[in-house]
């Protein structure tokens, strides 16, 4: 291993393609543009998200940082399932389902 | 697994004069304000690029600001064929926010 990164060292949850990421952000009901932003940042601001939702209502939040696809979901756990989209040039959408 | 350990341990390790390394994830500017006494600031996002540029010690422990993204960071530079098998790399549990001990500031 020559080359270190972030994903390699990151539980992502499970993906989505890209047909039901597209349809799903589309039905999003908040979109959190998390660009820039590292730790904690985006961690408070998905969990004041949620506590603002109804049960079934999902939150989307756009990422460039990959630790925070492994972050934001814990920081919600019990309170949302998490997926998560990959763009393929480095931007993430962490897909938050209030439960 | 990435080993946590509390603030208290990573203090009495500092205390002791034990040859820990504290490898500091934050901002340049939230290192300024203060930080753990000897600590070495590596913004998170640098990393995986600096992270063959540091001559690592057999005990190293990860700070953030709430002890999430230290966890991934003590895995990535655990997984660098720099640093030993035998070598502990662990995350400040809780990070900045549970250090409740004097912090450190650029003169």
């Amino acid at each position: 291993m020559s080359e270190s990164g972030w994903e390699g060292v990151v539980d992502l949850p499970d993906e989505l393609d890209d047909e039901t990421a597209e349809e799903l952000f589309e039905r999003a009901t908040e979109v959190q543009d998390m660009t820039g932003e590292v730790c904690p940042y985006p961690q408070v601001e998905a969990k004041k998200a949620i506590q603002s939702l109804e049960s079934g209502d999902l939150l989307v939040q756009e990422t460039d940082h990959v630790p925070s696809t492994e972050n934001v979901p814990k920081s919600v756990e019990g309170q949302a399932d998490a997926n998560v989209w990959k763009s393929g040039d480095g931007r993430y959408r962490i897909f938050l389902r209030k439960q | 697994m990435v080993e946590e350990v509390p603030p208290e341990d990573v203090k009495d390790r500092i205390d002791n004069g034990d040859d820990t390394q504290i490898i500091d994830i934050r901002s340049p500017a939230q290192f300024e304000q203060g930080h753990i006494p000897g600590a070495i600031n590596i913004p998170m996002a640098e990393l995986p690029s600096r992270v063959d540029e540091v001559e690592w010690s057999d005990d190293v422990v990860v700070a953030c600001p709430i002890g999430q993204s230290s966890v991934q960071a003590a895995r990535l530079i655990g997984s660098y064929e720099g640093v030993d098998d035998d070598s502990s790399v662990s995350s400040m549990a809780g990070g900045y926010e549970a250090w409740e001990y004097d912090l450190e500031t650029e003169e």
